[in-house]
């Protein structure tokens, strides 16, 4: 499997502060890829390196095979972009964006755009400056998605959305991944989204990429333990310990990196498993970023 | 893509296009008609009024060469350029293609000008003395609002960062001419500047000189 989005040792630094540091990350192809981070972990700024807005101190960025940013208009004719603000000339109206938006995309569909419009609600004859937000932010999914990309860039597609134009949204994108196996690349904070639509998550922090694994072993690496009896026998132990907590009769350990056969390394210490639950994304989300900023992981 | 980038030119800044095409449409019928001598032997009475009507040319030049710059950037600003940036087209592609745009709203511009001024000397009876110029007027109004279009469209190019630096030089430029001046020393770099800059052989040249439609 080739990826869709290379980036490989990308260092960049707007100013004094923040920096994006040895950032390397793979989205295979085909991937619906969550990348999630707090506000100001980076993410935008690295949406941005990837559409050649900004060019890297250092490092190789590619994407769609197409070097970044040497050859970015190449990429960009492949990709379709939903920003974190809106972009668009608000002295157009709906029509004539698309108008506009469709000369520059020759793959560009104008039958199911014509479809999502009539699905959206959107008036063809609203000046752009005076769409509400949820208008804006499916007019601009209805561009990104209608000329036929084969990787779709969404920066907080839905923030600030309600839950009604959020589900539409998203439901469009996954009829559009289902249809033409796109690679998705959506970062977002709202990770309970992320946690049905994606099945690869990057959690970036602080600019530097914290981990980058399939969904599902994200989700099923990382357990809270419920034990009793010797705890403090577990060191060394095989799985990753994210946080613990004894100050219950038992004691409670978040892990990672978990599977089946470690639960018969802990018995033969001598200590009980009472509990192993599930967290869902969020949770999981959390523990690590506290766990990296602790110095645990 | 050319084609669309034009539309889009027209749609930022219509409202000064069509307010330059009826001006420039107006102005040569209007002074000429309006100026015209009832006495034959009053010509150059004539032409000293003419004269006066002459200075709106090359404001109007400047005025439109000015928005029209001002304005092809202008929703991209807002938007911090992402929208243009991430269109699939090379980056000097697009800002030729832009310049080329706003390029060819003026030359329409200067076109109405050269008909209106075509109008104005045909219905104007202009004697054996004197001559008509309704060929050079409209081209030295088009050559010099795109020269001016020219340098506000470049100057508009320029990163955020870099205009302020410009403009901070250019100030402190002015605030040391002025302690110059204070201290007593003769030298007058920013008359030099503005006289290169505006001067018969400057970028903006253009909008000096005569802009007489008739003149002998």
């Amino acid at each position: 499997m080739t990826d869709a989005i290379r980036l490989a040792g990308v260092g960049y630094r707007p100013g004094a502060g923040f920096a994006i540091d040895n950032l390397s990350l793979a989205v295979p192809e085909g991937a619906i890829y969550g990348f999630l981070g707090p506000n100001g972990s980076g993410k935008t700024t690295t949406i941005r390196l990837m559409l050649g807005l900004l060019r890297p101190a250092t490092g190789q960025i590619a994407v769609l095979g197409e070097s970044v940013p040497d050859r970015v208009a190449q990429a960009l004719g492949r990709i379709g972009y939903v920003p974190e603000r809106p972009h668009l000339y608000g002295f157009l109206t709906v029509a004539e964006s698309l108008r506009f938006h469709a000369a520059f995309h020759p793959r560009w569909d104008q039958a199911w755009a014509n479809q999502l419009l009539r699905g959206f609600g959107l008036a063809l004859d609203r000046p752009l400056g005076r769409l509400s937000k949820g208008e804006m932010g499916k007019l601009l999914m209805l561009q990104a998605l209608c000329q036929r990309p084969e990787l779709l860039v969404l920066d907080e597609p839905t923030d600030g959305l309600d839950p009604v134009v959020r589900r539409e949204l998203l439901s469009a994108v996954v009829d559009y991944v289902a249809e033409h196996r796109a690679t998705v690349f959506i970062s977002s904070h709202l990770v309970h989204e992320l946690e049905r639509l994606c099945d690869w998550v990057g959690v970036m922090d602080q600019g530097t990429l914290v981990t980058q694994l399939p969904m599902s072993q994200l989700k099923n690496g990382i357990k809270r333990l419920r034990m009793s009896g010797p705890v403090d026998r577990l060191d060394g132990a095989p799985f990753s310990v994210l946080s613990r907590d004894g100050r219950t009769p038992g004691s409670i350990w978040i892990v990672d990196r978990w599977d089946l056969g470690m639960a018969g390394w802990i018995a033969d210490r001598g200590v009980r498993i009472d509990a192993i639950d599930d967290l869902d994304l969020e949770e999981g989300f959390v523990e690590r970023l506290k766990a990296r900023r602790a110095g645990r992981q | 893509m050319f084609t669309a980038l034009v539309w889009l030119q027209w749609k930022s800044s219509r409202a000064w296009i069509v307010a330059a095409a009826v001006v420039v449409m107006a102005l040569p019928v209007v002074s000429v008609v309006r100026e015209w001598p009832t006495d034959p032997y009053a010509m150059a009475q004539f032409l000293g009024r003419l004269e006066a009507w002459s200075f709106f040319y090359p404001a109007l030049a400047a005025a439109v060469g000015i928005a029209m710059a001002s304005l092809t950037w202008r929703a991209d600003r807002a938007g911090h350029f992402v929208y243009a940036l991430t269109l699939p087209i090379e980056r000097w592609r697009q800002v030729s293609y832009r310049y080329g745009a706003g390029v060819l709203w003026i030359l329409a511009v200067a076109a109405l000008l050269w008909i209106a001024a075509l109008v104005a000397v045909a219905v104007t009876p202009v004697p054996a003395s004197l001559r008509s110029y309704p060929h050079g007027l409209a081209a030295k109004f088009g050559l010099a609002t795109v020269a001016v279009f020219t340098i506000g469209f470049a100057l508009l190019s320029l990163p955020e960062r870099t205009r302020r630096v410009l403009a901070t030089a250019v100030l402190a430029l002015i605030a040391v001419q002025v302690a110059a001046m204070l201290a007593g020393w003769e030298a007058n770099w920013l008359l030099a500047a503005f006289e290169a800059l505006v001067g018969p052989t400057g970028p903006l040249g253009m909008l000096g000189g005569r802009w007489m439609l008739i003149d002998v």
